[in-house]
């Protein structure tokens, strides 16, 4: 279990309990959380990260995560297409120490966007600036640290809803279920997708294109236009009609007008005014 | 076409940065909950963030040069921003047990290595936070000692503070820590047997004034040299009244304090033998600044005064009244109002003395730096605070009129043109350009101020809190005009309410200007008397306005106007009789006629109880007033408290036009709408559920929506949705509902549609009973009727929070509805009504998917190419407003929060004009290339004909 030297600072104990290992524990001391990370493999055979009220955040290897993780598989009743894979993940601080005052529990997430994990620690002009977290349709709003780090402290036990406002991206919600019952234990899942979290790491489901693209100028627009087919069309009239005219035979030709002539339709001739005094 | 506008609200905090080279910045901290850096020689916003509803800021400063330090939420956040680009560094959350007045301290000298030390007061507990990653250093808890800390003082130059504060309203505890590791020096207490009441004004390091409970005694108290002393200072020893309300006002400034006595302010300095004495004395419009430390130790404040249309500025030195290092007079715009809040910071001019500007925050809530005597920029920041929102037609254009004020003088007429060419043959300069820019602008179709044929061109009037109405000019979002409302004598601090159309001339009262009504309260209670002004809309003047001996719970505007097209309008006040506005003898005449025909509704959710009302009989009061009716209940529908409670009330636009009444089906079938102006949609839900979205079980949650017919107080319509909450945002038209709420089941946000047909009227299609006359299409429609209805209802998931929602209206509703969802993200999301029909199915017939259903799917697409705002965002989104235009096609678009946003909707397309792009120059070429076609085409025959008569 971690101890607490001052009730805002976590620091692991010893050895690991519960017989596994943490995994990949990427600790990075510049950051202004100290990430811890303990995992307990409990009877419900979830993994419940314990810490005391303190900023932290888990990174994980998933890869790792999938190998010593096990997973609870529900089958729903209304769409039993979809499997929950409710994987446990973070956070949460369990009620100790500190001023006795009523605090809750925590949640603490990250938020992934593409290229910030390019920019470097602290870079000014990155998109996090932009990036709004909200819990349960605006009760608490807070935003990104440089590294894409979000907590929500004093949170009652229950379910809640975390969106992500991000201009240019397609966030889903979030649904984190904060046990009451086992102090410390988090669940969260994608609600667009049904999707299970393993550990609170928000990722956009596509990006928004909010402008419809102009098609750039082509000949080929101007020619499928209607005013292009009525163009094309008068010049096939004008340039190729004759042509073909030509090619036909002269007889065929002349019985053909004869037919016209006799059945009095109008030739292009005579509706062109002077051509018809021939 | 579209317009977007940032603003900030009222700024509560400000603090410069200026000492570096780089660009010169302001950080301010809004009512709004607005953090925003501008940029001090423009005024323009380098970055903003809107924090959330709850989050007010208390305090903010600069940290090592380049965080800004906010701390919010009652002190519970504190939270450092990167000064460049506005990026959140870290975030902290301090913990406490109590409330206590929260307290921002970045002392500017304790230094450890590269860190420094926060402090921070908040929640009974003093907290030191390092700078650099948010770290609580120590944490010293003053709650389990009962102390209320007061104030949180620096030691100068040194690493102590001392921590001020009492313990009941008489024990008074100085307690002296070192600041780099929380570790107490020294804790001494003493008892004052007057007890203290309100602020203190701290003013030297070890010195502070405050008031006992009687608050007549000054009482000063000294904790210098670990020991505490007190001393009593009667007000009327100062020569001064003590009667009224007596208040110390916080302030910084070194050995003086300000008391603020009914109306008036008396600045007081403390001797150097510890006496009291007052320096001057001013009125209570008189505003004073924090002290400023300049060069060596200097000190400086500002004195800002008003005489006439002038302010005058004064900045003082350190404790020298009568000294004056700085004095300018500026001219103020009347519409501005009073200054409420002044912050000075000095720079060092050429020749290298220190000259001041100042920043200055108007009662209109607008913002305003002085430097030297002029107004170097300005910013309407009441925009940020739009209470409501209403449209006014431009005045018509009358001919010759405008050819004359444009081309006023052939010089300028043809100066423009030479500009013109200039630019045309780029030859032009930059001014040139500018020029040109300029006026195209002036004459450009869309910015006229006339009226256009497509009745694009409106005026915007949006009151806002500051008591100051605008007019915005839908072409480019330009203030036309803004007028501060009169204040009265007799009301102290009035609140405005809602704007009502009041005069919209047409036809026969074509001269007459178009006017708004602005209710407003004096007060905060419902029960406060109402105040009514009247503006208007062309010249932006405020016509008239009345101070009434009634409140107006409830304002009603009826559809009857009078010979002056005056709107005719009733007030309910809280013993429930209604007044009749205008108090004119043709408006009661007319009313008399309507008399029994005026039903209306009132909610009252506090007690789940909906009423229907109708006029009984003229007031039988002792003073005899003709407009003044008492009023009976036809009905009421109570709700089980213990079950439901109403969270959502909503009917429809009276103004709402709607073209057809039957919908004809694929299947050769007719369906009637059932279209009342009467329906009104309410939602409740189980009281343990009307918390946030968390607090409550799915099992021990529902919510019940109701379509209610107001006349007769028949509920048409109820639906139970189990395990869902609110909150819940609807809109009603036609003859559907769409309503969207939060499913706990699923925990996912959702969106219903309910449809109502008129089944009474359903068996018309009967061509045999139309032949013989048995149908009932010629009966009149009554609202008294109790027609056969039927819903038809459909849910799907939705995946945003929603802020607001609205829906499209067109000027005959002929073109199809979307509805405008204001999502979480402060976006707006136009949605077609067609993914709203309780008739979609998984597999739609053929005929079904001519008619255009589309197949069903369990959540409403959100397509981002069909958010009206594209990629820019309206902060704070509070309400959207949709205005048709006179084109059938489009409908004007207002959406509105901490920033506007203005945009034309065409939902189906613009069918009735050719849009913007639509290519001029290909149709003119295309004639032109017909033309030369025919011609050439007749030479070439002549020439064939000819030949063939050859041969």
């Amino acid at each position: 279990m971690p101890l607490c030297i001052h009730h805002h600072r976590c620091v692991p104990s010893s050895a690991n309990q519960g017989g596994t290992s943490d995994g990949d524990v990427s600790k990075k001391s510049e950051l202004a959380h100290r990430s811890v990370l303990h995992n307990l493999r409990n009877r419900e055979q979830l993994f419940p990260c314990k810490f005391h009220h303190c900023t932290s955040a888990i990174e994980l290897d998933s890869t790792q995560n999938s190998v010593h993780m096990a997973s609870i598989i529900r089958s729903k009743s209304v769409l039993s297409v979809f499997f929950i894979n409710l994987f446990l993940s973070l956070v949460s601080s369990a009620v100790a120490v500190s001023s006795g005052s009523g605090d809750g529990f925590s949640i603490s997430g990250r938020v992934k966007l593409p290229g910030m994990s390019l920019k470097a620690f602290g870079s000014p002009g990155g998109k996090a600036s932009n990036v709004k977290v909200v819990l349960n349709g605006g009760e608490h709003v807070t935003f990104l640290r440089p590294d894409g780090y979000f907590s929500f402290q004093n949170m009652s036990a229950g379910t809640h809803l975390i969106e992500v406002a991000a201009i240019g991206y397609f966030f889903s919600p979030v649904r984190v279920d904060v046990s009451a019952r086992h102090p410390g234990k988090v669940q969260a899942a994608l609600t667009e997708t049904r999707r299970g979290l393993n550990e609170l790491v928000l990722e956009q489901l596509r990006e928004e294109q909010y402008y419809e693209i102009r098609e750039p100028f082509s000949i080929m627009s101007l020619v499928k236009s209607p005013m292009g087919l009525m163009m094309g069309f008068m010049l096939v009239v004008v340039f190729l009609m004759p042509k073909l005219m030509e090619n036909m035979d002269p007889e065929e030709m002349r019985r053909a007008q004869e037919e016209m002539r006799s059945q009095g339709v109008p030739s292009l001739a005579n509706l062109i005014p002077g051509a018809g005094r021939s | 076409m579209d317009w977007h506008q940032q603003y900030i609200g009222k700024v509560k905090h400000a603090v410069f940065h200026t000492q570096k080279t780089g660009r010169k910045r302001v950080v301010v901290s809004t009512e709004e909950n607005v953090i925003a850096s501008l940029d001090l020689r423009h005024g323009e916003i380098f970055w903003r963030h809107v924090l959330g509803i709850n989050d007010v800021v208390d305090g903010i400063d600069i940290a090592l040069g380049k965080y800004v330090i906010t701390l919010s939420s009652d002190g519970s956040t504190l939270r450092a921003w990167n000064l460049p680009d506005g990026q959140m560094v870290w975030e902290s959350f301090l913990r406490g047990s109590k409330h206590s007045k929260p307290l921002l301290l970045v002392p500017t000298n304790l230094k450890v290595d590269k860190d420094s030390l926060i402090l921070v007061s908040s929640k009974g507990c003093l907290h030191a936070v390092s700078s650099i990653d948010g770290e609580i250093l120590w944490t010293r808890d003053f709650a389990a000692e009962s102390v209320e800390v007061q104030q949180v003082i620096q030691l100068d130059e040194s690493d102590q503070i001392y921590v001020v504060g009492y313990a009941g309203s008489s024990q008074f505890h100085a307690y002296q820590i070192n600041a780099m590791n929380g570790e107490l020096l020294n804790h001494e207490t003493a008892a004052f047997s007057g007890g203290f009441v309100g602020d203190v004004a701290l003013v030297s390091s070890d010195t502070l004034v405050t008031l006992d409970t009687t608050r007549s005694i000054l009482v000063t108290v000294s904790f210098k040299n670990r020991k505490i002393a007190f001393q009593e200072t009667h007000l009327s020893n100062l020569g001064e009244d003590s009667s009224g309300m007596v208040e110390i006002l916080p302030s910084s400034l070194t050995g003086m304090f300000t008391v603020k006595i009914n109306n008036y302010k008396l600045f007081i300095r403390l001797t150097s033998e510890d006496k009291l004495e007052v320096v001057h004395k001013v009125d209570h419009e008189t505003v004073v600044s924090d002290a400023l430390v300049f060069s060596e130790g200097k000190e400086a404040f500002a004195v800002v005064e008003h005489g006439g249309s002038k302010v005058d500025i004064t900045v003082k030195p350190g404790q020298d009244w009568n000294n004056n290092l700085v004095q300018e007079s500026i001219e103020m715009d009347h519409q501005r109002g009073l200054v409420h809040k002044v912050f000075i910071n000095n720079y060092l001019r050429t020749d290298r003395s220190h000259g001041f500007r100042a920043l200055i925050v108007m009662e209109d809530h607008s913002l305003l730096l002085v430097q030297q005597g002029k107004i170097v920029w300005n910013r309407e920041d009441a925009l940020a605070s739009i209470i409501d929102v209403t449209t006014s037609e431009l005045p018509v254009e009358k001919e010759g009129v405008s050819v004359a004020k444009v081309e006023h003088s052939l010089f300028e007429w043809l100066k423009g043109h030479m500009l013109k060419l200039k630019g045309t043959l780029m030859l032009a300069s930059p001014e040139d350009v500018a020029a040109i820019q300029a006026i195209r602008l002036k004459s450009s179709e869309k910015s006229k101020m006339t009226r256009d044929h497509n009745g694009f061109r409106k005026l915007l009037i949006v009151l806002t809190k500051a008591r100051k109405i605008f007019a915005l000019h839908s072409g480019d979002g330009r203030v036309v005009w803004s007028l501060l409302l009169h204040k009265s004598e007799a009301c102290d601090s009035p609140t405005e309410l809602n704007l009502y159309q009041w005069q919209t001339p047409h036809h026969h009262a074509m001269d007459e200007n178009p006017s708004v009504l602005v209710v407003g309260r004096c007060g905060v209670s419902s029960k406060a008397p109402a105040i009514l002004s009247f503006v208007d809309t062309y010249t932006g003047k405020e016509l008239n306005s009345f101070d009434l001996v009634h409140s107006a719970v409830q304002v009603m505007p009826l559809p009857f106007t009078d010979s002056t097209e005056q709107r005719l309008h009733l007030l309910v006040d809280d013993d429930r009789r209604i007044h009749l506005y205008p108090k004119t003898s043709e408006a009661i005449s007319i009313f008399q006629q309507e008399f029994s025909n005026i039903y209306w509704y009132s909610v009252e959710a506090d007690n789940g109880i909906i009423k229907g009302h109708a006029v009984k009989s003229k007031c039988a009061g002792e003073v005899l007033d003709d407009f003044c009716f008492e009023t009976r209940v036809l009905w009421s529908i109570i709700f089980p408290m213990e079950s439901e409670k109403i969270i959502a009330a909503v009917s429809r636009k009276q103004n709402e036009v709607v073209h057809t009444q039957a919908k004809v089906t694929s299947e050769q079938d007719v369906m009637y709408k059932y279209i009342s102006k009467n329906l009104l949609f309410v939602a409740t839900v189980a009281p343990k559920a009307s918390g946030h979205i968390g607090s409550a079980d799915p099992d021990e949650a529902w919510l019940v929506v109701y379509l209610i017919d107001t006349i007769t107080g028949r509920i048409l319509h109820r639906m139970t949705h189990h395990g869902a909450q609110g909150p819940v945002h609807a809109v009603l038209s036609e003859n559907w509902v769409v309503y969207h709420y939060f499913n706990l089941r699923a925990h996912r946000y959702e969106m219903s549609v309910t449809e109502i047909y008129d089944q009474s009227r359903a068996e018309n299609k009967d061509v045999l009973k139309l032949v013989l006359g048995k149908h009932n299409l010629t009966a009149p429609v009554s609202s008294y009727s109790r027609p056969e209805i039927t819903t038809k209802s459909q849910t799907y998931f939705f995946t945003h929070s929603v802020k607001a929602v609205a829906v499209t209206s067109t000027a005959k509703g002929i073109t199809s509805k979307q509805l405008l969802i204001g999502t979480i993200g402060d976006q707006v999301l136009a949605l077609d009504k067609r993914f709203l029909d309780p008739r979609r199915s998984i597999n739609p017939t053929q005929a079904e998917k001519e008619e255009g259903i589309i197949p069903l799917a369990d959540s409403l697409p959100i397509i981002p190419q069909s958010y009206v705002t594209h990629s820019l965002k309206v902060e704070g989104l509070r309400g959207i407003l949709t205005v048709p235009a006179k084109l059938e096609s489009t409908t004007l678009v207002f959406a509105y929060g901490v920033d506007l946003f203005y945009t034309r909707l065409a939902p189906s397309r613009t069918y009735d004009s050719l849009t913007e792009d639509f290519s001029y120059a290909l149709l003119l070429l295309t004639i032109v290339a017909l033309v030369a076609a025919i011609f050439v085409t007749w030479v070439l025959s002549e020439k064939k004909e000819l030949r063939e008569k050859w041969r």
